[in-house]
């Protein structure tokens, strides 16, 4: 399916969107225009800082070749206000009056600081409901802190339990691509989403203070409750959860260096593997002898021997050979531990609409996109547009929406 | 001040965290959600994880010892409470054709049905979408198995470590050198969990516009694979694989940017170094004389280029700081840094999160009053709350079948006896 061929439509169909600010307000702009609203992706003259992150188009940095940009900005208008004018102040005004919603990441008291703040926006449009995304909310004592993706990870919990253990000096490792923005991004939508079911009945909006700090605090799950209930930190343990105690690792490596996730804990995970590794040739006839020798599925020996001839039969055979399939249809807890773009030719994403093909007529060039995180009957996703170059809708959004009588 | 989803009825067949995560965000946004349990097959959290101490245990812990509390009864699990604050609680026997009858009727008054069990197991007890359809036509259905209901990997054992290995968000954390090391804690369970309260509100929003109801298919994978980001494109744009990068960002080119050890057990500092004038703050702070003006490092090319000699350089200076007082250091500086925190941490030293009230108290009728996490948003004019409408923390097992029976499905006190008696509910 192509983005034109797509359903039009979306539950936020006729919802208008200002979004203004930087990267950390473009993951929750996304989700919007995703679900049907019609985003306005406001810029300075010069371009979102956010079309200056990397990668970028045949790494060729420019402000129409961000991927990063690309893939934050799907589905969006792109419009040029010159905020540092007292014209493009006065548009914002008047934008503002016509919307229903403003995602705002400029900072803590940027936008009030222009008279542009929720008080005065909403003195004109009682509805309008207005996101605020900062690193540490709108006030408080860290409110001007500076923020990172990494840092938020750090100061949220996330890299105390994600990385190498503490006995390897290795330290923490956090996972890439803007998982902290994310989180707010992902939990400002939902306020926002509440917002407005709520909006239908009340007719008014709201102001919701959203900060990454408490996004990426409100992610953890375990930590929290062993040192609330036990008194007890969780252990850091590569390529497991942190827990109180070490858990076995589930990571084997294929012949390629690649790796299969197996996890086995119960007697009859060995039952099963047994079958598996016989079905698959995997045994010579000292195996055999081996495993006759200890038949009971319960015993650690048995279960130390049967991971040990796993491990040997994952280690001969290829990634792509997809040995977890099988494991899976035999109902073990098994997965590849693939790389994201394994996923491009992976037919299950395909027959659910979870990858859908964006042109990119800019470029001459159409691309895969992750554009579909639920099914629904209803009011389906609405795969949308490329992300826009700059200022290419200031005509309809300038133009057309300040002029409608809404 | 009121909540925004009062006046949405929620039927919560889920389990677990992926599955009673998001109805927990609704309950907190004002939603009645009426959370079902059989005691044949409870809850597995309410044993999984931290146990809430009770009796001897939960004044020791009170005076600060640490032990593992003892499990006496079905209603002290940790991550339980969490997942399940704000909500009603009831039993019900969906094997009893009377507590299928009595789920039935529960819909008929209801806005939302979720369960994430797996893809045939509602619709093989006669309670499908089309069966729950024809009692309220303004159902919202929602599944959430882990590889969705639609799809060949439908039938597969999904769990959180398996949707995020096979997504690509497991090889998004790692070493050049080493196995991928992943999340430290189910992510995808609690993320997904966004989802299907996204999923419902879009639903909501849509039936409380045109009247009707929809169904609705969940994953955990699929929003696993939306929160990818570039690396899709990066593949295809650029054919570069995605690869493990330590803590570094390609995507800024911050360098210096890394965890750095500090003083004592396992501290770690994150920093941040976008620009020449942050690097000249780090210098001042971290008193790195030389390096200045060091070839090496001269500008963000060159601190990128020769990343591991820096971060070397840095890691000597930093072991011998305190992690948050260099912390505090740096952030006056104008330099981003957060030290790696534990639980502890952010429970009892982190002065912005007492600020925000991210942690506030929540009472269960049995193991009382204990913290539980805030919504991380809060708003100026309506309310919020881990509580929700009910004010309080989780319900104990079957806590509210006199009002939802009573009160809800105007079953008298002899009916709900009888049924008790006969285990419907």
């Amino acid at each position: 399916m192509t983005a034109s061929e797509a359903a039009p439509g979306g539950f936020l169909a006729g919802v208008r969107v200002l979004e203004i600010g930087d990267e950390k307000g473009e993951f929750c702009g996304k989700l919007l225009a995703g679900a049907g609203a019609d985003v306005a992706r406001i810029e300075p003259p010069g371009g979102s800082p956010s079309r200056r992150l990397g990668p970028h188009y045949h790494d060729i940095e420019d402000l129409e070749r961000s991927l990063h940009f690309w893939h934050y900005n799907t589905g969006k208008l792109g419009v040029v206000v010159d905020l540092a004018t007292d014209g493009g102040r006065e548009q914002l005004r008047r934008l503002a009056a016509k919307v229903d919603v403003v995602v705002d990441s400029t900072g803590p008291g940027t936008l009030a600081g222009m008279g542009l703040g929720y008080d005065a926006l909403a003195a004109a449009n009682p509805g309008l409901v207005m996101a605020s995304i900062t690193p540490f909310g709108i006030d408080g004592p860290y409110r001007d802190w500076h923020g990172s993706d990494l840092v938020h990870l750090a100061l949220g919990g996330v890299l105390s339990q994600s990385g190498f253990g503490a006995e390897t000096g290795l330290g923490p490792v956090a996972p890439r691509m803007w998982q902290a923005a994310q989180m707010c991004g992902n939990l400002t939508f939902v306020a926002i989403l509440a917002c407005l079911v709520g909006r239908l009945e009340t007719g008014r909006g709201d102001f919701i203070d959203a900060s990454i700090h408490r996004a990426v605090n409100f992610n953890t799950i375990e930590d929290v409750p062993y040192w609330l209930f036990h008194r007890q930190d969780v252990i850091r343990q590569a390529g497991r959860y942190a827990a109180p105690r070490l858990l076995p690792d589930p990571r084997l490596t294929t012949a390629d260096g690649r790796h299969v996730l197996a996890y086995h804990y119960l007697p009859r995970h060995y039952t099963i593997l047994r079958t598996l590794l016989r079905e698959h040739g995997a045994l010579t006839d000292e195996d055999e002898a081996a495993l006759a020798a200890h038949p009971d599925d319960e015993s650690p020996e048995a279960q130390d021997l049967i991971e040990g001839l796993v491990a040997r039969w994952v280690a001969e055979v290829p990634f792509d050979v997809d040995l977890w399939r099988d494991a899976q249809r035999a109902r073990l807890n098994w997965a590849p531990v693939r790389r994201p773009e394994d996923n491009l030719d992976d037919s299950h994403w395909k027959v659910r609409g979870t990858l859908v093909e964006i042109d990119h007529e800019d470029v001459g060039e159409v691309f895969v996109y992750c554009d579909q995180p639920w099914l629904a009957s209803g009011a389906p996703w609405r795969t949308g547009r490329r992300a826009p170059r700059l200022g290419e809708h200031d005509d309809l959004v300038l133009g057309g929406w300040l002029e409608e009588g809404r | 001040m009121t909540f925004p989803l009062e006046g949405v009825r929620i039927v919560d067949l889920t389990w677990i965290i992926g599955g009673a995560g998001g109805p927990r965000l609704l309950a907190a946004l004002g939603a009645q959600d009426i959370r079902i349990e059989w005691r044949d097959s409870p809850d597995t959290l309410r044993f999984l994880g931290a146990t809430i101490p009770v009796g001897e245990d939960a004044d020791r812990i009170a005076r600060g010892e640490s032990l593992v509390p003892e499990r006496v009864g079905t209603n002290q699990g940790g991550a339980y409470s969490e997942m399940n604050a704000g909500k009603l609680g009831i039993s019900l026997n969906l094997k009893h054709e009377e507590g299928r009858d009595l789920l039935r009727r529960l819909v008929a008054i209801s806005d939302v049905v979720v369960e994430n069990f797996t893809a045939s197991k509602l619709a093989s007890l006669g309670l499908g979408y089309d069966e729950l359809r024809a009692v309220n036509p303004r159902i919202i259905y929602v599944q959430q198995p882990g590889f969705g209901v639609k799809g060949e990997y439908t039938d597969f054992v999904s769990t959180a470590p398996v949707a995020e290995a096979i997504t690509g968000l497991t090889y998004l954390a790692g070493q050049p050198g080493s196995p991928p090391t992943g999340w430290g804690y189910p992510f995808i369970d609690i993320s997904a969990s966004y989802y299907c309260a996204m999923a419902i509100l879009g639903a909501v929003y849509h039936q409380r516009r045109t009247g009707e109801g929809q169904y609705i298919d969940c994953s955990l994978a699929d929003p696993a694979l939306y929160m990818t980001g570039t690396a899709l494109l990066d593949f295809q744009a650029n054919g570069r694989p995605t690869a493990l990068a330590g803590n570094r960002d390609p995507s800024t080119g911050a360098a210096p940017q890394g965890v750095y050890p500090c003083l004592g057990d396992d501290r770690w500092l994150a920093i941040t170094v976008l620009d020449d004038d942050q690097w000249r703050s780090l210098a001042t702070v971290l008193d790195l004389g030389p390096l200045v003006g060091d070839a090496r490092f001269a500008t963000a090319g060159d601190r990128r280029a020769n990343a591991d000699a820096l971060d070397a350089e840095l890691a000597e200076r930093t072991r011998r700081r305190e992690a948050e007082a260099l912390m505090v250091e740096l952030q006056a500086a104008g330099v981003a840094a957060g030290v790696c925190q534990t639980a502890r941490d952010r429970l009892e030293a982190d002065p912005q999160l007492a600020h925000d009230g991210a942690f506030v108290p929540a009472t269960n009728s049995e193991v009382g009053t204990w913290p539980v996490r805030a919504m991380p948003f809060s708003f100026a004019r309506q309310q919020v709350s881990p509580g929700g409408t009910l004010g309080r923390g989780f319900p104990c097992y079957g806590e509210d079948n006199d009002f939802v029976y009573g009160e809800l499905l105007g079953l008298s006190a002899e009916q709900r006896d009888d049924l008790r008696a006969r285990d419907v509910i």
